[in-house]
């Protein structure tokens, strides 16, 4: 099965750091927000990404997340290539990947 | 502790928790709303009717009074008629009364607040309106009352009791990681269902049975939490699809054709021609399509993805410009994409996903629940629709929510703020920090896995006494106690997990049990191993409180079952015929 590296911009314990996890690739069409679900799941539980209140169908707008470079949404980015870099997409980083929205009207 | 207070506390900021927020404030209450994630932005009713066009129903009567399109013919008795007939003679009937009764002026409501309506599924008795512009509109409404104040990104942890009577919560703040004490003259919950006991569910993320897992702790009682309803045209894969509803849509404009993943047409092996014919040509198709695709999955496995399939017409097609005409947004973004896998591979991959939780907490046509100072109102609640909810959940809770905020905003008048007992905040706090710095031997997200993989497996669409005993004895060795969390904090996801493990894991049970005790099939539910509808026995609901479940019966008013026991199919053609809208 095919792989998938991704590092993960960190700062759970504190002092900002970068975690590798290795992904399977099972079927085409992984998102980010899938990724992230099955490092959740099956590797590393304390990795914290906006996952509490997610509509998993592109419309909240809550899952903000960088990767390499370009501010998505986490549920609509599907994964192209086989290395990812995921970063916190804005300076207002609460946990991990999670930051403080916006404040809007 | 940060502790705040409020006349009226509302759990849950979709639909129904911000239309009790405008009623409560309306009738001159102090008003706080804490919703899981971002106000306008979380909850089911955001992608109600895949955010095309989520039906808003009442009596065809009372959309021409409100100056809209309508049967004129079509009365409130009418309406009532089919909703009992609709859910198996299940349905509270004090409740279906206030929902036809009060339908209307709540649909008026919506419409003088400027919601946009769609002109996709105007009926005899219903208009549309995107899921996001029905919560938007209902927002903006709240916001314009001035004794509202709104918490983001806040979880329910408990219910907070004084005496037998619920005058609080303890609420965890997400971003902050800190417990929120509320002190309230008296709570609502509009928590939503408990779709994320399934492993596949069209829900979003938020919905984990928090407030029906809650309520049953602190005494109140659950009715028919083995009505569960699933959607039958859910996208299975990719999964940076899955979940969305769109395929549904088209299947209610009976778009396409159903096929397996030989890509052979299957719903005539499953179904009578008359039951076809009624579930390709109305809403009835949830409850027909799921037992047919689940039916066919089991006889011939899926695609390669393990889904079945949906077509619609490809591209330059009469059937595909038509369809587009009527979704216009079909050839952009998200949908955009999803209808290029459905041309890359002959059809949509889909499959039915829980979707819809006809059971919850058990209140009256008050919106009380069993428990003084305690209100509940839209998905989380039970009892409106029976055994069978056909249409209309965006309804439910604009009429659930309305009434559930003003009786709460009378309630609190009367009683006044209240202040738990030490036991119970000591109780509460006991139970949500227990877990925390514990050397555990599960995560709290295993539990989670281990919670949706035995309901989804032994609680879907046909279910099996066998199955049940399987899937409680699965629920019973995931060992709450044994879950460690450890680094809280800001977003501390880990004790979020396992908050939301142990509402899944009560709600998960609630069903397993539920289904266990009812030997027969009804509605959307459906027992392999009891394959009829029992009308001399079973015209009861199930009711989970304290003391454990007992089954107590349906008062029948007058539109009455008249008694016997016949073969499911056979019964649910028979009861088609009793519909208004049924045209033989």
């Amino acid at each position: 099965m095919e792989q998938i590296s991704i590092t993960v911009a960190r700062s759970a314990g504190g002092e900002g750091y970068r975690q590798e996890y290795t992904v399977p690739m099972p079927v085409k069409g992984l998102s980010v927000m899938g990724a992230l679900d099955w490092i959740h799941q099956n590797v590393d539980p304390t990795l914290a990404y906006f996952s509490h209140a997610a509509c998993y169908q592109g419309s909240c707008g809550r899952c903000l997340v960088r990767v390499n470079g370009k501010t998505v949404l986490a549920c609509n980015a599907e994964i192209t290539g086989n290395a990812l870099l995921l970063e916190p997409w804005n300076d207002k980083v609460i946990r991990d990947l999670v930051c403080e929205k916006p404040t809007d009207g | 502790m940060e502790t705040v207070s409020c006349d009226v506390l509302i759990v849950g900021s979709g639909g129904a928790g911000l239309c009790a927020a405008r009623a409560a404030a309306k009738a001159g209450a102090d008003v706080l709303i804490a919703g899981k994630g971002k106000i306008n932005r979380s909850g089911a009713t955001l992608l109600a009717g895949a955010d095309v066009s989520a039906d808003i129903a009442c009596a065809g009567e009372d959309l021409c009074k409100l100056g809209l399109r309508g049967n004129p013919d079509d009365t409130r008795e009418s309406w009532y008629s089919d909703i009992v007939h609709e859910g198996f003679f299940l349905n509270d009937r004090d409740m279906v009364q206030l929902f036809v009764d009060t339908a209307g002026e709540r649909v008026g409501d919506l419409v003088e607040a400027g919601v946009k309506l769609h002109n996709l599924e105007i009926g005899e008795r219903e208009i549309g309106a995107a899921g996001h512009d029905i919560l938007n509109t209902l927002w903006k409404a709240v916001r314009g009352c001035g004794n509202v104040r709104m918490r983001e990104d806040i979880t329910l942890c408990d219910l907070l009791t004084a005496k037998g009577r619920v005058c609080g919560a303890l609420l965890l703040d997400i971003n902050g990681g800190a417990l929120v004490r509320v002190d309230a003259g008296a709570v609502v919950l509009a928590t939503g269902g408990a779709h994320n006991c399934y492993t596949f569910t069209s829900g979003p993320s938020d919905l984990c049975g928090e407030g029906i897992a809650a309520a049953l702790r602190a005494g109140a009682r659950l009715v028919n939490m083995e009505m569960v309803t699933h959607c039958p045209g859910v996208m299975f894969a990719p999964q940076k699809h899955r979940g969305s509803i769109l395929p549904y849509v088209f299947q209610c404009l009976n778009a396409g054709v159903d096929l397996n993943g030989a890509r052979e047409p299957y719903l005539h092996k499953h179904l009578s021609p008359a039951m076809v014919r009624l579930a390709l040509g109305s809403e009835w198709n949830k409850l027909l399509l799921c037992y047919a695709a689940y039916m066919e999955r089991e006889a011939t496995g899926g695609d390669e993805y393990g889904g079945l399939i949906y077509r619609v017409g490809m591209p330059g097609t009469p059937e595909r410009a038509a369809l587009e005409q009527k979704i216009p947004h079909l050839r952009q973004g998200n949908f955009g994409a999803m209808m290029d896998t459905h041309d890359q591979n002959g059809g949509l991959c889909v499959f039915p996903a829980a979707h819809y939780f006809d059971g919850g907490i058990q209140v009256n046509a008050r919106m009380e629940t069993t428990l003084q100072g305690l209100f509940a109102a839209g998905e989380c609640t039970g009892g409106l629709f029976g055994a069978n909810r056909v249409s209309a959940a965006t309804t439910e809770m604009m009429v659930e929510g309305a009434r559930a905020g003003l009786s709460a905003a009378l309630f609190a008048t009367q009683a006044g703020r209240g202040c738990c007992d030490q036991a119970s905040m000591e109780a509460a706090t006991q139970g949500v920090r227990a877990p925390v710095g514990r050397e555990g031997g599960l995560t709290a997200t295993a539990a989670k896995q281990a919670v949706k993989e035995a309901v989804s497996r032994h609680g879907g669409i046909v279910r099996t006494r066998e199955g049940l005993e399987a899937g409680l004895r699965a629920l019973d060795e995931i060992d709450l106690e044994n879950i460690g969390v450890g680094k809280t904090g800001r977003y501390p996801g880990e004790w979020l997990d396992y908050l939301e493990a142990r509402a899944m894991h009560t709600c998960g049970r609630s069903i397993l049990r539920a289904s266990l005790l009812r030997e027969e099939s009804r509605g959307v539910f459906i027992r392999g191993d009891c394959l009829f509808t029992d009308d001399d026995n079973w015209l009861r609901n199930v009711v989970e409180g304290p003391c454990g479940l007992e089954t107590v019966p349906v008062a029948q008013g007058r539109i009455a079952s008249p008694g016997g026991k016949r073969d499911y199919f056979d019964y649910l053609e028979g009861m088609l015929s009793k519909l208004s809208y049924y045209e033989g």
